[in-house]
């Protein structure tokens, strides 16, 4: 059954203002390539913080573990919107992350029965708003948690090393290409 | 704003190169209203451009302008021995049908340079323009260095239209620019004065520590501001210098024995470096578009949000919509809501989602459903590979090449590689300097708090208070919200509460009203300059897409584009000027150093189309090969001419005994024929 997340009353329809976080060596990453003369500029951090989170959310089809999102302290901020390049595409980076969100809560696509609208619904509810990054401040650290999970990734086969966006794209399309 | 104004006259009084010469516009023809001024290289152009910027603007000398105008002329050929007269520029304006003459007084030792203006009513030792004049022009650079073009530097990136240029000249000519300065200044001011003349309601101490920290918080900010101007005139510098080793080192490429092989190398290593950036863009773009993965990683997804509409959910009823019931007191069916039906229809409320969530779910499912994949990743992805390896090849290439050199010029190669380095590594640390000083998004700011605001932040990410703490802040914003909230301290202390709110209501709505009219204007001007721009034919169909961050361009696929061939941005500039100048019904000058200095050939028809749609004056600094670049704009038909020259100088540049000194020609045949060499000389 699903594990329903409590939501007050009051909690229920305000709005929450929050900010994406995403861990200091990413940032860093994309600080080094924005500066690099020689290389194609990322953009706005958050650009970055996509593409992490995209393969987060990607590779979590094939493990499911879910890294510790960066703490809610000050510091690790980022932005409170989709700004940069993801603003166009703002409505598909959420519908995946919800995908990802109600499946992860056990309304994957075969539990999707009318009986379980209430339920549902209970959720969107918790996890979207109509302001900002349209996403209630649990939205916003799911997101954060598929950006860490990305990011450990790219760490791990080493695409942190890289300092110019060209090669770092080409290395980033193929890591996508293994999930395929 | 309404200001009509034209150039009618320029002079020159022992200064540079010239000794005294007046020159004067519409010679040849009244009705042309484009001017151009041929002088050899190095006679003082540029620097007649850069006084004209400072001139216009009120703006002080620096010791570096200062020292290019110190007079030079004559002295270094020891045909006169000194000066002959008050070194001056002026320039003479007519605004509406009245002249004005302002211009700069320099001392014998070119330290200092008083301003002056000569109005219709008297003569004044200060700026004293026309109003309106005053009001488009006064402390705006950004607008001068817009409208006095140098084309040193254009086609590089596009940073001359940059977001404080065109967000400042915007305000100044939308006449928003008071409303600023009352937010800004006035309603300060006048809460502090109230605030000092009130009776005090906190303790003397209380009073005293916070009085403290504010005049640490004001110092704070000028000094701030202060690091800010310098770091932005030292980053303008420094890629000028940049641009300017960059020159030197294809220089010393041209310069070679290999020089064809530099040169073939060099143009596909451009045309390879292009595509580079061209195909990362154009992943990068791909990538941020979930719907581009293959459909083994998106059709998941668009099964699931099918499956959702299928399953009807979410099955919730707006809860606007029951409320909305609620409140009629009658079903949709026509019966009377009492208790039972009023219970149920709450019970249902409470668990419904509001009208805006539904619909964002709704549209969701819709986007979902209608996405289709607009660019194959894979592709793209073993294209950018192909052409990074080509890159690679020909940087290796160029690197051999230069290996092949002789050891003298492989060490002016290496010297100047390693200056291209140094300038690149300073540009890049003023670059971020700028941003950790002016950056006012507050996510940026907190995730930089360790450099940016140190203890000026609480713990819990509150302003500090302390004075010592508030010193360490670097970001002007932050400081802002930091002044903010001890104007609200020391007004509660001194019992103003409602003045200093009323102050703060007064300055939401200014600052409201000016985004509006900001976002207004440039709607505005946005599409006034796409039907300027659609009269220079673009290549590639460019055309103004945004001002709200600067100016940025898109060509015909909607990719915005940064850089700019000259003619490029001519024409981008010249579009934005008449829009603006069309949205403000201003009519303005512009001046243009070197129209076609280092242009393509290629692109010298866009330079022409540029020069011949503007609307407005306009005057051009030319050297003689520019005049055969462009001959059938340097025509009787286009422009009136104008020569500098010696009085002794010869057609071919050639000097007689005593070279005599400079004059004005305003006849063709001396523009025509005028051949001077092209190296640089008085």
């Amino acid at each position: 059954m699903a594990k329903k997340k409590a939501v007050t009353e009051e909690g229920k329809n305000a709005e929450q203002s929050g900010y994406f976080r995403f861990c200091d060596g990413a940032k860093s990453f994309v600080a080094n390539i924005n500066k690099n003369p020689g290389s194609e500029k990322i953009g706005p951090e958050i650009n970055f913080y996509w593409l992490c989170a995209q393969l987060g959310l990607i590779a979590y089809s094939d493990d499911d573990t879910k890294p510790k999102p960066p703490s809610t302290g000050t510091g690790n901020e980022m932005i409170d919107e989709f700004a940069g390049e993801t603003r166009h595409h703002q409505i598909l980076i959420r519908a995946f992350l919800m995908y990802r969100y109600l499946s992860g809560m056990n309304f994957g696509i075969d539990e999707l029965e009318e009986d379980s609208a209430e339920d549902i619904e209970i959720l969107m509810d918790g996890f979207l708003q109509t302001t900002g990054s349209h996403l209630k401040n649990h939205g916003m650290k799911e997101l954060d948690i598929f950006a860490q999970k990305g990011w450990d990734l790219l760490e791990d086969r080493g695409l942190n090393h890289i300092n110019d966006l060209e090669t770092f794209l080409v290395s980033y399309v193929e890591l996508l290409g293994t999930y395929c | 704003m309404a200001l009509n104004c034209k150039i009618t006259g320029m002079n020159w009084k022992w200064i540079i190169n010239f000794e005294d010469i007046h020159w004067k516009a519409n010679q040849s023809s009244k009705k042309i209203h484009a001017e151009t001024i041929l002088a050899r290289n190095g006679t003082g152009k540029t620097t007649t451009l850069l006084l004209l910027q400072h001139l216009f603007a009120n703006e002080e000398l620096s010791e570096d302008l200062l020292e290019r105008v110190k007079y030079r002329g004559l002295l270094s050929t020891k045909e006169i021995k000194k000066i002959d007269g008050v070194p001056e520029f002026s320039v003479d304006i007519k605004i509406g049908t009245k002249t004005w003459t302002l211009g700069y007084k320099f001392d014998n030792k070119f330290s200092t340079a008083t301003i002056f203006t000569q109005a219709p009513e008297g003569y004044y030792d200060s700026y004293e323009m026309h109003a309106e004049f005053s009001t488009a022009f006064e402390n705006n650079h950004e607008l001068t260095k817009l409208l006095f073009f140098d084309t040193q530097g254009a086609g590089s990136d596009g940073r001359r239209m940059n977001k404080k240029t065109i967000d400042e000249t915007m305000k100044i000519l939308a006449n928003i620019k008071v409303l600023d300065h009352a937010r800004e200044t006035y309603i300060p001011d006048f809460i502090e004065a109230e605030r000092k003349k009130s009776d005090k309601k906190g303790s003397e101490t209380e009073k005293k520590l916070a009085e403290q920290a504010m005049k640490r918080c004001k110092s704070t900010i000028k000094q701030l501001n202060e690091k800010l101007k310098k770091a932005e005139e030292d980053l303008g510098s420094k890629r000028e210098q940049l641009d300017k080793v960059k020159e030197n080192i294809k220089g010393a490429h041209d310069n070679s024995k290999f020089r064809d092989a530099f040169k073939e190398t060099e143009l596909l290593l451009l045309k390879a470096r292009n595509k580079v950036k061209g195909t990362t863009k154009e992943l990068l773009n791909a990538l941020m578009d979930p719907a581009n993965l293959s459909s083994k990683l998106w059709r998941p997804v668009q099964d699931y949000y099918q499956q959702l509409s299928k399953s009807r959910i979410p099955t919730a009823i707006a809860s606007e919509y029951l409320s909305s019931v609620l409140y009629e007191g009658e079903c949709i069916c026509g019966n009377e809501i009492h208790g039972k039906e009023e219970k149920n229809i709450k019970e249902r409320m409470n668990k419904s989602m509001g009208l805006a969530i539904l619909s964002e779910v709704y549209i969701m499912k819709d986007k979902v459903k209608d996405s289709k994949v607009t660019s194959d990743i894979s592709l793209l992805g073993s294209r950018l590979e192909t052409e990074r390896t080509a890159r690679d090849k020909l940087e290796t290439k160029l690197a051999r090449l230069e290996g092949q050199l002789g050891k003298k010029e492989r060490k002016t190669l290496d010297e100047l590689g390693k200056s291209q380095q140094r300038l690149e590594d300073l540009i890049s640390e003023l670059e971020d300097n700028i941003e950790m000083y002016s950056c006012n998004a507050m996510g940026k700011i907190r995730s930089n708090k360790k450099v940016w605001l140190e203890r000026s932040m609480t713990i819990g990410g509150d302003t500090a208070s302390k004075p010592e703490y508030i010193g360490e802040c670097k970001n002007i914003y932050w400081l802002k919200q930091i002044k903010n909230n001890l104007d609200k301290k020391l007004s509660s202390i001194a019992g103003i509460e409602d003045l200093s709110n009323a102050g703060e209501a007064i300055t939401d709505v200014f600052e409201a009203v000016e985004i509006e009219v900001l976002a207004h204007i440039q709607n505005q001007v946005i599409t006034e300059s796409t039907k300027h721009l659609a009269k220079y034919n673009m290549q590639n169909e460019l055309r103004i897409h945004s001002l709200s961050n600067g100016l940025a361009c898109v060509d015909a696929n909607g990719n915005v584009q940064k850089g700019f061939s000259t003619g490029e941005e001519l024409a981008i500039v010249f579009s934005f000027i008449s829009a603006l100048s069309k949205v403000t019904e201003l009519s303005v000058p512009m001046i243009v150093d070197n129209p076609t200095k280092g242009a393509d050939p290629s692109k010298l028809r866009g330079i022409q189309d540029s020069l011949q749609g503007f609307n407005h004056q306009l005057i051009l600094f030319i050297y003689a090969t520019e005049r055969n670049t462009l001959p059938s704009y340097f025509n009787k038909k286009n422009v009136n001419p104008c020569t500098l020259m010696r009085e002794n100088e010869k057609m071919d540049g050639t000097d007689g005994k005593k070279r005599g000194r400079y004059k004005i020609n305003y006849d063709w045949k001396t523009f025509d024929n005028y051949h001077p060499p092209t190296k640089e000389g008085v």
